[in-house]
C-alpha cells in the first residue's frame, strides 16, 4: 500500500466512522454496570530497569502495566482500558473499559493453571447473543510486551460487519510530570504516549490486512465503538490527558470468527 | 504517585541530568575542533535480511562497516535509504578526546581499521558478526546482528573493548538518520521525540522507526538531532533540539561507562519499525 492510499483509507476510514457515528443511535457511553479494576492475574518479570509487571482482570481489562520498577503507565487514578466493539447492522454498541455498557454477559475465565498463569483466556459473550468474544492473552518479557489476540465470533445466521476496538487510558510515568499529562501521537498501525526524556506506551496491531487504523483519544473515559476516531484531536502530537486506540472493521460471515492481535509495548 | 516511583523518577532523571551534563561540560572542552570527517563511507548492502510481504514484509540490510543501511517495513515504506543515507556507530575516548565513528553518509572519521566480517554461512545469512579495530588499535568494536521478524526489529549487540594497558571511559552511540515512510514522501520531514531508552521518528497516520536501548543499568538516553549527519561522538549536544521535533532529523541513543584495561562493555540496540 503506498503512502497516499494508507492516508487516504485513514482518512476514509475515519470518516465512515463519523458518518456512521452520525446516523447511529446515541453512544451507550453512559451507564456502567462493573467497573472493578481488581486483578484477577498479576505477571511480573525482571527487576529494576528490566520490570516488567501487567495485569488481568476477570473481565479482561489490563489494569496495571508497569516498567521499569516504579513507572506505572495505566494504574494512576482509575485505570480504564478495555475493549469495544460495533453491530454495524443493529448499531448497538458494546464496550468494558473497566465500566462496561451493560449489554454482556458474564466473562468465562479459562486458566488451566490458576490465577497468575498463561495460557489465560477471557470470553466474553455479548447479553443479545449476537457475538462472542475471546481474549488471549501473553508476553513478551524481553521485549516488555503484554499481547492481546481479541477473536470475535460472529454468532448469528448472516453475515455482519463489526468494528472493534482496544483503549487504553495511558498514564505514563505515573501520570507525567505535571498533572496527568503526556505526549500522545498515532501512525497507522499504533498509538502511544509517553513523556520526553521518559518512558511511553504504546498499542500496535501485529500487522494484519484487515482495515485498522491507531487512533489518540483526547478523552480518558474511551472510545465510541461505532466511531473510534471522534474524539482524536484536531492537532497531533496532542499533549494532554489522553488514550489511545487501536480499531478494526471485521466483516465475519455467519458463524465464523476474525481474529485480531495487539500489543501494549513500554519503550 | 508512590515514594518508591518518585524516588526511581527522580534517580532517572539524575542519571540522565548527569549523564547530559558530563557530555556537555567535554563539548565545550571540545568547541572549535574541526570535524574529522573523512570519505569512506559506503551504503552498499553486504547482506539484505528479507522477510514477509505486504503489510507484514520487513527487510532490512547491514553494509561491510557494519551500517544498517536499508529499514523497509511494511510493503513500499522505506525508513532509511532515502537520499543522504546515514546509520551507524560512534565511539568517544574521553580519556583521550579522540572520536570514532562510521554513519556511512553521514559522516566517517577515517581512523579504523578495515572491518573483519564473520559470517559462516555466508552473504545474507545469520549469525552476523563485523568487527572493527580503531586505526590506533585502542578500541575494537564488535557489531552482531539479529532479528525478531514478528516483532519488526533488527537488533545490533555491540561489544566495545579497551585494547590499552589503562582504564578509559568511553561515550558510545548508535545513530540513524531517520527518513520514515520513504522520507515523508520526499521532503524529508518527520517527527521525532526520544525517551530514556529510546528515539523515534515517524509521522502522524503512517509509520515509524524506533531506536532502542535492551534495558541496561549503563548510563545512556535517547538523542534527537536537528541534522542528518551525525553527531562527534565527543560532542554529542550541538545539534539535539527541543522535541518534540518536526523537521530532517535524525536519532539514536548514547552510553556513556567507564572499562578497564582489557576490558569489554556490551550495548544492545534495537530498530523497530511502529
Amino acid at each position: 500500500m503506498s503512502s497516499r492510499k494508507l492516508l487516504l483509507f485513514v482518512l476514509v476510514f475515519t470518516l465512515a466512522m463519523a458518518a456512521f457515528g452520525q446516523n447511529g443511535q446515541p453512544p451507550l457511553i453512559t451507564a456502567s454496570q462493573s467497573a472493578d479494576d481488581t486483578c484477577q492475574s498479576t505477571y511480573t518479570s525482571g527487576s529494576g530497569v528490566t520490570f516488567f509487571r501487567f495485569c488481568v482482570t476477570a473481565n479482561g481489562n489490563i489494569t496495571e502495566l508497569q516498567s521499569p520498577v516504579g513507572f506505572e503507565h495505566i494504574r494512576v487514578g482509575s485505570p480504564s482500558e478495555g475493549y469495544g466493539v460495533c453491530d454495524n447492522a443493529t448499531k448497538v454498541r458494546y464496550y468494558d473499559y473497566v465500566g462496561d455498557s451493560g449489554n454482556w454477559n458474564d466473562a468465562v475465565i479459562t486458566q488451566p493453571g490458576g490465577p497468575n498463569t498463561f495460557p489465560l483466556k477471557v470470553t466474553r459473550t455479548a447479553s443479545d447473543g449476537s457475538f462472542t468474544l475471546t481474549q488471549a492473552f501473553s508476553q513478551k518479557t524481553n521485549e516488555r510486551i503484554a499481547k492481546i489476540a481479541m477473536t470475535l465470533k460472529n454468532n448469528g445466521s448472516s453475515s455482519k460487519t463489526f468494528s472493534l476496538v482496544r483503549f487504553a487510558n495511558v498514564n505514563a510515568n505515573n501520570g507525567g510530570n505535571v498533572g496527568i499529562l503526556n505526549n500522545f501521537d498515532s501512525g497507522a498501525d499504533a498509538a502511544w504516549g509517553y513523556n520526553s526524556v521518559l518512558f511511553g506506551v504504546r498499542l500496535s496491531t501485529v500487522p494484519t490486512t484487515l482495515e485498522h487504523a491507531g487512533f489518540v483519544d483526547m478523552s480518558n473515559d474511551g472510545p465510541d465503538p461505532c466511531f473510534p476516531g471522534s474524539s482524536s484531536p484536531p492537532q497531533q502530537p496532542f499533549y494532554g490527558d489522553g488514550g489511545v486506540i487501536m480499531a478494526y472493521v471485521l466483516a465475519v460471515p455467519a458463524g465464523q470468527s476474525a481474529t485480531v492481535n495487539v500489543e501494549y509495548k513500554r519503550f | 504517585m508512590t515514594a518508591l516511583s518518585k524516588a526511581s523518577n527522580r534517580k532517572i532523571s539524575l542519571c540522565v541530568v548527569i549523564l547530559a551534563l558530563a557530555v556537555f561540560s567535554f563539548a565545550q572542552d571540545q568547541q572549535g575542533q574541526e570535524s574529522n570527517h573523512a570519505n569512506t563511507a559506503s551504503t552498499a548492502c553486504q547482506s539484505t535480511f528479507n522477510f514477509g510481504s505486504g503489510q507484514t514484509l520487513f527487510n532490512f540490510c547491514i553494509s561491510a562497516n557494519g551500517n544498517l543501511v536499508q529499514f523497509t517495513s511494511p510493503e513500499g515504506f522505506e525508513h532509511i535509504r532515502e537520499g543522504f543515507i546515514g546509520e551507524g556507530y560512534g565511539v568517544c575516548d574521553f580519556t583521550q578526546k579522540k572520536s570514532y565513528f562510521n554513519y556511512a553518509e553521514g559522516g566517517t572519521s577515517g581512523n579504523w581499521r578495515t572491518p573483519v566480517i564473520t559470517q559462516p554461512a555466508g552473504p545474507n545469512t545469520f549469525p552476523l558478526t563485523i568487527t572493527r579495530t580503531t586505526s590506533d588499535g585502542i578500541f575494537t568494536l564488535t557489531q552482531s546482528y539479529s532479528r525478531n521478524t514478528s516483532e519488526r526489529i533488527a537488533k545490533i549487540a555491540m561489544t566495545i573493548r579497551n585494547n590499552t594497558g589503562g582504564p578509559k571511559t568511553v561515550y558510545l552511540i548508535r545513530f540513524a538518520d531517520i527518513d520514515a515512510n520513504n522520507a515523508n514522501h520526499g521532503n524529508s520531514m518527520n517527527e521525532f521525540d526520544f525517551g530514556i531508552d529510546s528515539a523515534w521518528g515517524y509521522n502522524s497516520h503512517a509509520y515509524g522507526l524506533a531506536v532502542s536501548t535492551v534495558p541496561t543499568t549503563v548510563s545512556h538516553a535517547g538523542m534527537v538531532w536537528s541534522r542528518n549527519d551525525g553527531p562527534d561522538p565527543c560532542n554529542p549536544l550541538v545539534y539535539i533540539v527541543p522535541t518534540p521535533f518536526f523537521g530532517d532529523g535524525s536519532a539514536g541513543i548514547l552510553s556513556s561507562f567507564g572499562l578497564a584495561a582489557g576490558q569489554s562493555k556490551t550495548i544492545s540496540v534495537e530498530y523497530q519499525r511502529f
